[in-house]
């Protein structure tokens, strides 16, 4: 908690730069107020933010905020960075990865005027999107076309597509439709250096918008999760999917809520899921027995979704923290669980015959289905998953503290078994945060079946205290140890936080191996003049010098806790 | 000190060859590529050679042309600037075969045949390109994107590579995926942005050489079931395929005409070893392609791993109630056609047999969408005309794509490689359509050859970005140089 | 304060920032506070909520842009006079509760009722409210009405109205009135139907006519609690002591002040009746028996769900009931409905000091209704009404506006 009284002052933008931008978008549509820019400071799940906010360090605030209504005005505005040499960032929700990488007055670039559907193409199965339209929007409009693109992510439907392939992607149907990564057709970018790259067959005149790749090498696997380093997504056209549920989510018969009653959990309990789709949960007396389950069900090719929730279900079917807390103290929810997805995609006799296969798989394997019969209050308390399973909504409860760190490696499924021994150590070392830290400690993290059971996805986290800044910077601390972690114990890339970004490509050059040699030349290819979120994804030589001492003697802490050795 | 005594230096003396009859055997293909002579041919068999070959490379400004089995009938492996042909071949070891987790780790030289054999004893499949040679590189062949049999299928026939570690143009190590942040392989997704492996697909090896790769395998399914559904037009088969996809019936699909199914069945003929080849006259195949359909819509539908039937059981129903709605006949005359397929769909080669029908095929491939494949049908026989070349005489495959999101279509077009002049009538003509078909929107995701320039001087930004790339990856220009648009 | 350390039992009136410290440093910034709940939207058109937000696109306006611009003032990062643009974020805002709504469904936490203590915290220091507001506390002060009328004026809509002082004799049902619906003319029908139906079906219905003063809802809204507090203090001394057993009344504000918003004053007695809306009371009415409709309202309508009553307070059902109730009434549901209701733009102050913003946002919600075939709008809030019946005025083709009870006054036959 705070006590100085200081006030914290943003830079601003030389005044030429300030006029330049409002001649672009117009004087409504720029703001430097000191209030404005603090909305667009503390983000929702970078720790650094926080611990910003408690230094009451300035560099933490943009010096400025425009929105372009179109792409036009996109490449306009990165015109007069590249010119001016000021750095911008690209801002939707402002989940993480939006604030200023440095001490220079930052440009922050919002999009939410651009929030169009520009077109959603029945015949060839695509929707192509400016860069504010979310998960929820896609849907909705998609499935009134019997079509849908996969699902949304548990980080809820709020998520911006364009933000998604600027991170992460991940949502309940990894199963059957992959991650996000699989769902993309084209970008149109601005670059770092004012140009406009169009991928996949869009670049070629007349060919449409319609294949991923090409021609030749293929760029959008270098524009996918640049957190902003590699310029401004304008447009995105993605992938759909055959939808066959109802066109909209029918209504809870409990009613809605209101400010009297919100925290009733009856108003949250569909009692079932979406037409031709049906939800089983499935309880097991080890970690074990749920990965071996696990890797049964993704194997046998079928359901559209497996994920195990772990101490997630604590946190999204309970409407109060109270009331997730209570429940991880009793442990109400299994602590080994997983749920099934299944849908009539081919044929309405498609669910009877995967509920046969599921039975079978979990006869032998070992395992109990939640039912009227077993446990029927925590089938009832779990039954929000009944559309969070299509449309995630509640995913934010994660969030009532503060969720920060997120270990989420990817790699084989095995893997998840030696995560959470991992973060039981790292629970022991740093100590928790929360009770609801120890999703992994009781082994219960979250594990995503990803494309069948190649490989798969676990998340752990830590949940401090937005108000105690010792707690950010101990989850922060997680954070790089898991880092050197996933590296030491080939327990495989973490996919938030610290993928994709600094530390891990430069503070850990085992990556890649010359991953950050690599990256540094992208950069240059892409972002010439350094304006782009300048030194987020990786440093160049000069600016990793001038790195605080300080940040370097952490990570060669962590380092070294896995018997790592240190980085120069 | 020659180009091959160094060499010789680094791999030894039975890897490096600068014979004439060598040579001239990696100087050229039976694509319409020009023939050139690489100045020698060596052979590496570990990372660290490739790795040193490279570092050479660049120290004496050398051009390399990576090269696994030369089956890509497109030229991708022909010198434009001479130097060193690296042969992969003898770097063909599977390495690794993960029954929990269902991938492979293989090197550049394994071919086809022996992966699906090695795979076939684990109760595993590959999901093999459609028309790859038996003796093809299973890896270059994934890495130059070619669909697989089943391409339809959204989460099976795509995106097939997860891990991959490769030398880059400087000679580095580098590896992308779980690989690269620590010891095995075992997912796509890296530390160094989620799909960077897509830089070096469709590359050519024009920005590194790829030594390794884990690739996505399946089961191998107990059970499967083909359904064969004949159409006398290609246009009448657009609805019901795209009702099959939309309902996600089945995993390979792909619609095929008369001549290459006829070539398929023909007995007289067999899959060559070397390209061009020898051209077999055949009655069988003549009276072939006259009884068969003009058009054969074939779909596999595979059991799951358990109770296999039920699955195969809700499709087929499924499948009927399709052909009913659009009074569609199955084919059932006899004949051996549906084992021929399920035995393609496990190795998929049988195609290769059009190339008896004249000695030489040239085809054109390229990718567009379900209902714009009439519109370049009636593209190709306006210009065919004009240069005399027989309706009848064109092989043509259509493989949706992701669930009928987009097509892969090949026209294959037959020369008599002996006949100078047929040769050049039909590269011409073939010119021309290739021509016209881009000028039309047709999309060569993959621009071999003559195509390079024809699309990338279309695709503008694109281009400059990717030359930027090589320039910043490759500043010697010693990969592959002149192809692409490098 | 840490998130778990045991707050202190305190009411909403009595709340300071620092009341909201762990809650405002937590904002998670989730952005529920600006969208439709995922699991009701059916249109990308109509998925966001917040009527501000939706027009000028900068977090400011939204309840989380709120929360963080109140986490910066309580620790000083910045005060008011460095960000005098503050006062007008916090003022283009209708108070429709739609990113409380969602907020306590997600992350439990307060996004209104902080913009409402940082609304008091601006008027404690002077920087708020708006000019605009301030002719409208000083007719409260001086009027006990927001409308600069004399109290005389109070009653004149009952002028032919056959309805029992309750100044002078004993009634069960006080029909509280309120301001708006008193001084306007063009809402004079609302409070006549009332009057008449409730009378109608027998109930025991009295007023207090001039004596009647305002209820504090606008002053509360726009953050001035010390003349809220010392309305409310008035105004239970006054309605306790008639003895009543209910209080109606159709303004949604008073409603829930009455019910709701005085329970949240620290040290004052609790009321010593029962609060209906009238929705709720024709509902009940029309359950019992006692209210027989020989008529009937031929139309295609829509309900507007207007936030104090609906979002606030949780009357969904019973207007919705007392519509299909009526013969000759086809319903139909807008997309933004019940808890998810699009706001009319007419409250919090909003139309007082912004009235280009609210008449925007009205004439939003008249398009949504337009698309689902409906010829008429039907609400029961006065603010809803005026702000709505100007919007409709401007335009070319407009639906019809009603209230609840024009609809009932029809389907009774009553004069």
């Amino acid at each position: 908690m705070s006590t100085k009284k200081q006030k914290v002052i943003q830079k601003k933008l030389p005044r030429e730069v300030f006029n330049a931008l409002r001649n672009v978008v117009g004087e409504q549509w720029i703001y430097e107020q000191r209030s404005v820019v603090e909305t667009y400071s503390k983000l929702s799940i970078e720790g650094g933010s926080f611990v910003k906010k408690h230094d009451k360090d300035p560099h933490v605030l943009p010096a400025a905020v425009v929105l372009p209504s179109t792409t036009k005005e996109i490449q306009a505005i990165v015109k007069i960075c590249n010119r001016y040499q000021i750095p911008f960032i690209p801002f939707t929700n402002g989940q993480v990865f939006c604030n200023p990488t440095n001490e220079q007055p930052t440009l922050i670039i919002h999009f939410s005027r651009m929030n169009k559907i520009i077109r959603i193409d029945t015949e060839n199965m695509s929707a192509t999107l400016e860069p504010y339209v979310d998960y929820g929007q896609l849907q909705a409009e998609a499935m009134k076309r019997g079509l849908w693109n996969g699902g949304s992510p548990l980080a809820t439907t709020l998520c911006k597509l364009s933000s998604q392939f600027a991170f992460a992607g991940l949502w309940q149907t990894d199963l059957k439709y992959g991650l996000f990564n699989r769902n993309i057709i084209s970008v149109k970018m601005v670059l770092p250096d004012g140009e406009i790259l169009t991928t996949g067959s869009r670049c070629i005149p007349r060919a449409g918008d319609f294949w991923e790749y090409g021609p030749g090498p293929d760029l959008m696997g270098l524009q996918r999760a640049g957190l902003g380093t590699n310029g401004i997504v304008a447009e995105i056209t993605v992938k759909l999917h055959a939808w066959v549920g109802e066109e909209t989510f029918p209504e809870i018969p409990a009613g809605r809520p209101s400010l009297v009653e919100v925290h009733e959990p009856k108003y949250d309990n569909p009692p079932e899921p979406l037409k031709n789709h049906k939800l089983f949960w499935i309880e097991f007396e080890d970690f074990e027995t749920q990965i071996k389950a696990m890797r049964e069900i993704a194997h046998s090719g079928i359901a559209i979704g497996l994920n195990a929730t772990g101490v997630y279900s604590a946190f999204y079917c309970s409407q109060t923290q109270a009331m997730t807390v209570e429940r991880c103290e009793k442990h109400f929810f299994p602590d080994w669980n997983c749920y099934v997805i299944l849908a009539n995609v081919t044929s309405d006799k498609q669910i009877e015959q995967e509920e046969k296969v599921l039975r079978q798989i979990i006869g032998e394997v070992g395992g109990t289905f939640l039912s009227e019969e077993y446990k029927p209050e925590v089938l009832e308390a779990l039954s929000p998953w009944n559309y969070d399973c299509i449309r995630h909504s509640t995913g934010y409860r994660m969030n009532r503290k503060f969720y920060a760190n997120a270990w989420l490696p990817v790699g084989p499924m095995d893997s998840a078994v030696a995560t959470s021994r991992e973060w039981k150590k790292a629970l022991e070392m740093f100590g928790e945060c929360d009770i609801t830290d120890r999703g992994g400690a009781d082994d219960t993290p979250f594990v995503y079946a990803l494309q069948r059971g190649h490989f798969c996805l676990f998340e752990t986290d830590n949940y401090p205290d937005p108000v105690l800044p010792d707690e950010i910077r101990k989850a922060q601390g997680f954070g790089i140890y898991g880092a050197a972690v996933v590296t030491k114990q080939n327990l495989g890339p973490m996919l938030m936080a610290f993928v994709n970004a600094e530390p891990f490509t430069t503070m850990f050059p085992e990556a890649g191996p010359n991953s950050h040699l690599f990256m540094r030349k992208i950069r240059k290819v892409f972002d010439p003049n350094g304006v782009a979120s300048p030194g987020r994804q990786v440093f160049t030589e000069e600016e990793w010098q001038k790195f605080p001492g300080e940040v370097k003697q952490v990570v060669n802490k962590m380092r070294s806790l896995q018997d790592l050795p240190a980085v120069e | 000190m020659t180009l091959a005594t160094d060499l010789r230096e680094i791999l030894g003396n039975d890897s490096v060859f600068d014979d004439v009859e060598t040579i001239r055997k990696f100087s050229s293909d039976q694509s319409f590529v020009q023939p050139r002579s690489p100045d020698v041919v060596a052979f590496a068999e570990t990372v660290e050679q490739v790795q040193e070959v490279v570092r050479y490379a660049n120290k004496t400004n050398t051009p390399i042309v990576p090269y696994s089995s030369g089956l890509n009938f497109h030229g991708g492996t022909i010198p434009k600037e001479g130097g060193i042909v690296l042969n992969l071949s003898r770097m063909n070891k599977i390495l690794e075969v993960n029954e929990d987790n269902w991938h492979c780790v293989i090197e550049p030289g394994v071919t086809a045949r022996q992966l699906q054999e090695e795979l076939e004893k684990h109760q595993l499949r590959a999901m093999l390109p459609y028309g790859i040679h038996p003796d093809r590189s299973v890896l270059t062949s994934y890495l130059e994107r070619e669909p697989t049999v089943a391409a339809a299928s959204f989460e099976y026939g795509n995106e097939i590579i997860m891990d991959t570690e490769l030398i880059l143009p400087n000679g580095d190590l580098f590896r992308t995926g779980l690989w690269s942040s620590g010891i095995k392989p075992g997912s796509p997704m890296g530390p160094v942005r989620a799909m960077v492996n897509r830089l070096w697909t469709g590359a050519q090896g024009t920005l590194g050489i790829m030594t390794k790769m884990n690739i996505k395998v399946e089961y191998m399914p107990r059970k499967r079931k083909v359904f064969l559904l004949q159409f006398d037009s290609f246009p009448e088969a657009i609805q019901p395929l795209k009702m099959i996809q939309r309902k996600e019936i089945g995993h390979e699909c792909f619609l095929i005409n008369n001549f290459n199914l006829a070539s398929m069945v023909c007995n007289d003929w067999k899959v060559p070893e070397t390209f061009p080849t020898e051209m077999i006259a055949s009655k069988e195949f003549e009276s072939l392609r006259e009884s068969l359909p003009p058009w054969m819509l074939v779909v596999c539908s595979n059991g799951g791993q358990r109770l296999p039937e039920g699955k195969i059981a809700y499709e087929e129903e499924a499948i009927h109630e399709i052909c009913s709605m659009f009074h569609i006949q199955t084919y059932s005359n006899g004949g051996n056609l549906h084992e021929l397929f399920l035995d393609e769909m496990l190795h998929p080669w049988n195609n290769l047999k059009k190339f008896c029908y004249r000695g030489a095929v040239h085809d054109v491939c390229f990718k567009t969408t379900l209902k714009r494949v009439p519109e370049f049908q009636m593209l190709v026989q306006e210009i065919i005309n004009e240069y005399n070349y027989p309706m009848q005489d064109i092989g043509v495959t259509v493989i949706p794509l992701e669930r009928g999101r987009a097509v892969h279509c090949i026209a294959d077009f037959h020369c008599d490689p002996n006949n100078h002049a047929e040769v050049e009538q039909l590269k011409n003509m073939w010119t021309a359509i290739s021509r016209r078909y881009i000028d039309d929107g047709a999309l060569f995701d993959r621009p071999y050859g003559a195509w390079a320039d024809m699309v990338y001087s279309r695709a503008g930004t694109y281009t400059q970005k990717l030359k930027e790339i090589k320039r910043e990856l490759d500043p010697n220009n010693i990969l592959n140089p002149g192809h692409l648009c490098f | 304060m840490t998130y778990y350390e045991k707050k202190p039992e305190k009411k909403f009136f009595e709340k300071e920032l620092e009341d909201y410290r762990d809650s405002i440093w937590g904002c998670a910034r989730c952005n529920w506070c600006q969208n439709q709940w995922g699991w009701n939207i059916k249109s990308a058109e109509y998925s966001e909520i917040c009527p501000a937000f939706h027009e000028f696109r900068i977090f400011p306006y939204s309840g989380m842009g709120k929360m963080h611009m109140a986490r910066a003032i309580l620790e000083g990062d910045f005060d008011f006079e460095d960000a005098p643009e503050m006062v007008e974020f916090l003022y283009k805002c209708t108070t429709c509760g739609a990113c409380e709504m969602n907020c306590q469904r997600m992350q439990d936490k307060e996004p209104l009722q902080v913009n409402e203590t940082l609304r008091w915290t601006m008027v404690k220091e002077g920087v708020g409210p708006m000019p605009e507001h301030k002719g409208l506390i000083k007719s409260v002060k001086n009027y006990d009405n927001p409308w600069m009328q004399p109290r005389t004026q109070r009653d004149r809509w009952a002028r032919k109205i056959k309805i029992k002082d309750a100044n002078k004799e004993k009634v069960e049902t006080l029909f509280f009135v309120g301001c708006t619906s008193a001084f306007d003319n063009t809402q004079w029908h609302v409070a006549q139907n009332t009057a008449k139906i409730l009378v109608h079906a027998g109930v025991d219905l009295g007023m207090l006519g001039k004596n009647e003063i305002c209820c504090g809802s606008p002053v509360a809204r726009i953050g001035d609690r010390e003349t809220f507090i010392s309305l409310a203090k008035r105004n239970i001394e006054q309605l306790n002591a008639l003895g009543v057993k209910e209080i109606v009344t159709f303004c949604p504000g008073c409603y829930r002040a009455i019910k709701h918003d005085y329970a949240e004053i620290p040290g004052v007695p609790e009321i010593n009746f029962k609060v209906y809306h009238t929705a709720e009371y024709m509902d009940k009415l029309i359950q019992e028996g006692k209210l027989k409709m020989p008529g009937e309202f031929k139309k295609r309508v829509t309900w507007h769900d207007p936030c104090h009553l609906g979002r606030h307070c949780g009357i969904y059902e019973e207007p919705r009931r007392v519509l299909t109730s009526i013969p000759g009434v086809e319903f139909t549901e807008m997309e933004r409905i019940k808890d998810q209701s699009w706001c009319c733009g007419g409250g919090g102050g909003a139309r007082t000091a912004f009235m280009d913003f609210a008449q925007k946002t009205a004439t939003k919600r008249i398009g949504e209704a337009k698309k689902t075939g409906a010829e008429a709008i039907v609400t029961a809030c006065p603010f809803c009404e005026q702000n709505i019946g100007d919007a409709l005025s401007k335009m070319d083709d407009p639906v019809e506006l009603y209230d609840l009870t024009d609809l009932l006054i029809k389907a009774l036959d009553i004069e």
